[in-house]
């Protein structure tokens, strides 16, 4: 590494360790989780690593390793600790437990005290360094592209959606701080081993700027983000070295224009170049009429090889269609004194089309919310094809890796991610766990056949379709809708929960959802859908609930309770 | 008679969604509009483009004949004397009854806090309580009275009914006749539930999917055969409109 | 970090005399704590370039003392004003502009951040690299004795400014016109825009205040230890974030309380024990907070009656 930087070689060496460091802070940030405890874990990597080799065993290597499993240790232990809090909590928690850690270290004797440790054994050359890197950006990049990846941007961008589609958010939060002290703790012992010597003082409160300033420089969810924050962060000051004594100024500068100016990090000009090139080249947005119009001109009974195939185990084959899926008993839920769910007790049955109504505050949404897990019902139980979903409330990634699935009132796609990724998304609980299946052959034809599933969404002709790599944020708002649905029905789902799909659609959409919907259930699945459109319900729907003050008032026929006086009553109020 | 406030053409929209589309209403001085419409028909939609809280992508909003900034910021619209009670009882639970009229009342004129109070005696006899701990009822007037305690030429009422138990909409719905109905402001009221809002208008209106489809009278509407079909059916439902 | 009294070890009159030390640094701590948990309740952001404007104060009336002659109660008194309007200047250079945003926590800590790493460059800069204190003839300190404790002028000052200035705050809070829009504005700051408040302006006079009150809080502080450098603020705002999270955001009373015990709790097991561990203490019980009860000891986040 000499060879390579000559004079800069303590400078490089330097450079490089943080960003490996910066890496484990990129991994937590990247998944939406504002926490910093990275010098902590340096610090206790370091300390670790440099007392077993200046006492147990001069082994550069295994100490390295000890110090880096330990960083990882304490790392899942926080994170488990504080797995509850989130933005500022946490922040404030992890910036505590950066200095916790270097008061003990500058306390005990067995660190050295506030002297710290030296005569730490020496790196003969910063090769390993390069290539330890090298090794960390190869997995980043990986990861990016893998199910996990995509599953840390659906946490940051949507973490409802995440977790109801299978992400158990918890795991997700204290593996990943474990990683991050795995490399915490590896960077640490490092340093050491690269100075020789270390010191509590280098692991304080002023490291966190640095390392924060790595990251978010460089980009926060691209994976070469921190290399090219390094590079800057550490470069700059070396190459221009006129700034002297205003280096630190123009970092603290520069961290501020990025984050104002350039959101996404340096890494991500190249991706704002080419977006703005190809927005100035086509065509600004697709004209919604052209979509109805082409929407309406599709036979809306097609059935067959142009429809998502729905999973086999949904299939009416294996027991009758009209059987019970779910039983919703005595469901009651309340919160800050409102009681938004009284009593509501009904069955699902299976392959039929239920529609849900009430007027505004009548407990839908509510309804919806503990169906799907989202929220925990105060009393209550809930049945799901003959299991009692008792372990299962509350926990939407349970709920959703039983087949449950959903759409919200609001709009819910991953911005960042294109159409394809978005719609790819939904499979994710049918991903591959590579840990779990021992089997690249399994997992590799698993991943190959959702993304053939994918294809053949974009591929089929029922209506106009965005491109696969289209960024969903500038999608008209009826084709946003649209790939909803075909996210959802990407994890095969048994029982498909709609909120108001059709809210702010013209009466030619309205009637093509719908008419999707009638499609699905007809394929075996079961629908269950929040509407304030009677008209639509009443032409769709096998049977509709009315929901009032969160009491069901009537569940039945859609003439019959389109008709009733109690209907008009609650609704109209004559 | 002179207009309280004049809505040419109005379009809102919240991204790619539009939620009022071409909507024209003449409301006069001193009357109680109500507009009634299922949910997302506009009506919310329409009082938050009114604020400036929500884009409004064409047409104008006069208030007694001054055009309405496009770019407006809520309190702006506010100060000028135009009160807005949103849905859903927003008042601010770690202020006291009295507090929270205070935020709005009209420093130069000290009395619109007692008018407030007189009005609501039940509002008077709890006035050192946290608005948090009120009842809904009780809330709900706490903001219809904070509005008024800013002494505007025209509040706009976004569904006080919503949540309430029958009794309660009663109680407040005859205060409005009462005292409020007549008393010189301008009321605009957006009533998903049509019952109480047909009884104290001068006026009303039907959304639906962000147009009007129907104005005029208490009478004429509760005439009308087919307001349930109006009212729920968004698609194709025909458009009438009275003289 | 706390000086020892010069009163014999042991003895009821030792641990009393801690307890005033504690006491006095802790009602100081708390009016830059209560500053800068007034801008988290306002905006829910965290403004870490508040240690900037803590070392703002003394760095700048320092520079003016030293090259102008000013006096030090002076140089005081102008420096007020600036520390509350560099602090507008971090809302309009760092918060404003990032309000929308999705990640706002996060992007707003990193871009203050880097405002804060800008400005202790340049305080360092304008001091030379070096740590400096105030000219000895600048001021006097001078102890009383109150029975047989023993009391700094310093901390006299500390103890009426800081009850001084809480009873101030408190009756702008409670009673005035723009207290009530302070406390409305950080309990729904979009509710507030619909009853005619102009929440911007609102949050303008927050960081105005909190600004201020950062540069109340760093003079004496920076008299009693006078150490003055550009990280001056780094310690404090470490220990105000533990204040304000144990005590609960926007909680005035809670944190007050949660500063003076912190500011007792460290003089007295500094005394007994010793100073570095009596941090450990505080930042475990810190860590211990946020585990048990991530709201901290008071309930929500926003700014109760007083």
């Amino acid at each position: 590494m000499s060879s390579l930087f000559g004079a800069y070689t303590f400078a490089a060496e330097n450079a490089v360790i943080w960003i490996i460091a910066s890496y484990g802070a990129y991994l937590l940030l990247r998944a939406g989780i504002f926490a910093v405890p990275q010098v902590g874990f340096m610090a206790i990597g370091a300390f670790a690593s440099g007392v077993w080799t200046t006492r147990i065993s001069h082994n550069i290597v295994v100490g390295a390793i000890f110090g880096a499993l330990f960083a990882a240790v304490v790392g899942i232990v926080l994170g488990f600790l504080l797995r509850r809090l989130a933005g500022i909590y946490l922040a404030i928690a992890t910036i505590a437990f950066v200095v916790v850690v270097q008061i003990l270290c500058t306390n005990f004797s067995i660190t050295g005290g506030a002297l710290g440790l030296i005569g730490i054994p020496l790196l003969p050359n910063g090769n390993s360094l390069l290539i330890t890197l090298g090794a960390v950006i190869v997995v980043m990049i990986a990861l990016s592209y893998s199910w996990a990846g995509r599953a840390m941007d659906v946490l940051r961008e949507q973490s409802v959606v995440a977790a109801h589609f299978g992400v158990n958010v918890g795991m997700y939060r204290v593996a990943l701080f474990g990683v991050s002290g795995l490399l915490g703790g590896l960077a640490g012992a490092l340093l050491g081993n690269m100075a020789g010597f270390i010191q509590p003082g280098q692991f304080g409160f002023s490291s966190i700027s640095q390392i924060v300033a790595v990251v978010v420089i460089g980009g926060t969810f691209r994976a070469l983000g921190p290399l090219i924050g390094g590079v800057i962060v550490f470069g700059l000051p070396e190459v221009v070295t006129s700034l002297g004594a205003y280096a630190t100024m123009i970092d603290g500068v520069l961290l501020l224009v990025v984050v104002v100016a350039v959101p996404g990090g340096v890494a991500s000009l190249p991706d704002l170049v080419v977006s703005a090139a190809r927005r100035w080249r086509e065509r600004r947005s697709v004209d919604i009429a052209m979509l109805s119009q082409a929407s309406s001109n599709a036979p809306s009974t097609a059935v067959g090889s142009t429809m998502t195939p729905v999973d086999e185990t949904a299939s009416p084959s294996a027991s009758c269609v009209g059987d019970i899926l779910m039983t919703l008993q005595s469901i009651s839920h309340s919160y800050g004194g409102v009681t938004a769910l009284d009593d509501v007790s009904f069955d699902i049955r299976r392959g039929e089309v239920l529609g849900l109504i009430g007027p505004n505050g009548s407990g839908k949404t509510t309804l919806l919310n503990v169906i799907s897990g989202a929220i925990r019902p105060k009393s209550g139980s809930i049945v799901f094809e003959s299991t009692d979903m008792a372990r299962m409330l509350g926990r939407p990634d349970r709920i959703a890796r039983a087949g449950v699935v959903r759409t919200f009132q609001n709009i819910r796609l991953v911005p960042s991610m294109s159409a394809r990724e978005n719609v790819a998304f939904g499979a994710y609980r049918r991903a591959p766990r590579l840990l779990v299946s021992f089997s690249w052959a399994k997992a590799h034809r698993a991943s190959s056949e959702i993304r053939l599933q994918t294809s053949t969404v974009f591929a089929s002709d029922r209506w106009d379709l965005p491109s696969p790599n289209a960024r969903v944020s500038r999608l008209p708002y009826g084709t946003q809708r649209q790939l909803e649905i075909e996210r959802a029905l990407a994890a095969r789902p048994k029982l498909f929960l709609l909120d108001e799909p059709a809210a702010g659609m013209t009466p030619t959409e309205r009637a093509h959802v719908f008419g999707r919907l009638r499609e699905l259930a007809h394929a075996g699945v079961t629908i269950v859908v929040i509407e304030h459109d009677l008209e639509s319900l009443r032409m769709h729907c096998d049977r509709i609930a009315v929901l009032n003050f969160g009491h069901l008032l009537t569940i039945g026929e859609p003439d019959q309770v389109a008709t009733s006086p109690e209907v008009a009553e609650a609704y109209l109020g004559v | 008679m002179e207009s309280e406030l004049e809505i040419t053409d109005l379009c809102v929209a919240y991204g790619p969604v539009r939620a009022v589309k071409g909507l024209s209403l003449s409301v006069p001085r001193g009357s109680v509009v109500a507009l009634i419409g299922a949910n997302g028909a506009g009506k919310s939609s329409l009082f938050r483009g009114i604020l400036g809280a929500a884009r409004t992508t064409s047409g104008q909003v006069l208030h007694r004949g001054e055009r309405l900034r496009t770019n407006r910021k809520p309190h702006q619209v506010v100060r000028r004397g135009i009160a807005y009670v949103p849905e859903g009882r927003h008042v601010i639970a770690p202020l006291t009854v009295e507090e929270n009229i205070l935020l709005t009342s009209d420093r130069k004129n000290k009395l619109s806090v007692d008018q407030a109070f007189d009005l609501f005696p039940r509002l008077a006899a709890r006035r050192r309580v946290l608005a948090g701990a009120l009842s809904g009822g009780e809330q709900q007037m706490l903001v219809i009275g904070r509005a008024l305690a800013s002494n505007p030429t025209c509040i706009l009422l976004d569904e006080p009914s919503m949540g309430l138990a029958p009794i309660v909409i009663q109680e407040i719905y005859e205060i409005f006749s009462d005292r409020l109905r007549g008393s010189g402001t301008t009321f605009l009221l957006a009533e998903q539930s049509a019952v109480f809002a047909l009884r104290v208008a001068d006026m009303v209106g039907v959304l639906s999917v962000g147009q009007l489809v129907f104005k005029g009278t208490p009478n004429e509407v509760a005439a009308l055969g087919d307001l349930a079909g109006i009212y729920f059916g968004a698609s194709g439902s025909t458009v009438n409109h009275s003289s | 970090m706390i000086r020892r009294g010069h009163i014999e070890r042991g003895g009821a009159m030792y641990f009393l005399q801690q307890t005033v030390n504690g006491i006095a640094f802790g009602l100081v701590l708390a009016l830059f704590a209560v500053g800068f948990s007034l801008v988290l309740a306002n905006l829910g952001v965290f403004n870490i370039a508040h240690a900037a404007v803590f070392a703002a104060g003394p760095l700048i009336a320092y520079l003016l003392v030293i090259h102008l002659g000013v006096s030090v109660w002076l140089g005081w008194l102008i420096v007020i004003p600036l520390a509350a309007a560099l602090n507008v200047f971090i809302y309009f250079v760092a918060v404003k502009p990032l309000r929308a945003r999705p990640d706002r926590e996060l992007s707003t800590f990193a871009a203050c951040l880097g405002v804060l790493t800008a400005l202790q460059a340049l305080g360092d800069k304008l001091l030379n690299q070096q740590v400096v204190r105030f000219p000895p003839a600048a001021f006097s300190v001078t102890s009383l004795h109150i029975g047989s404790l023993l009391v700094s002028n310093i901390q006299i000052l500390m103890i009426v400014l800081s009850l001084v200035s809480f009873a101030g705050l408190a009756y702008v809070i409670n009673r005035t016109f723009i207290g009530r829009q302070i406390r409305a504005v950080a309990f729904d700051r979009h509710a507030s825009e619909f009853l005619g408040v102009n929440s911007e302006l609102v949050t303008v006079v927050v960081f105005l205040v909190s600004g201020a009150m950062a540069a109340l809080a760093a003079i004496p502080i920076s008299l009693a230890y006078n150490d003055i450098s550009g990280e001056l603020g780094n310690e404090y705002i470490v220990l105000a974030m533990a204040v304000m999270v144990i005590g609960g955001f926007g909680s005035v009373y809670g944190t007050l309380a949660a500063s003076v015990a912190l500011g007792v709790v460290n003089s007295l097991s500094a005394a007994y024990i010793s100073s570095s561990y009596s941090e450990v203490i505080v930042f475990g019980a810190l860590l211990l907070t946020l585990v048990v009860r991530p709201t901290g000891l008071s309930a929500n986040r926003q700014v109760d009656r007083v």
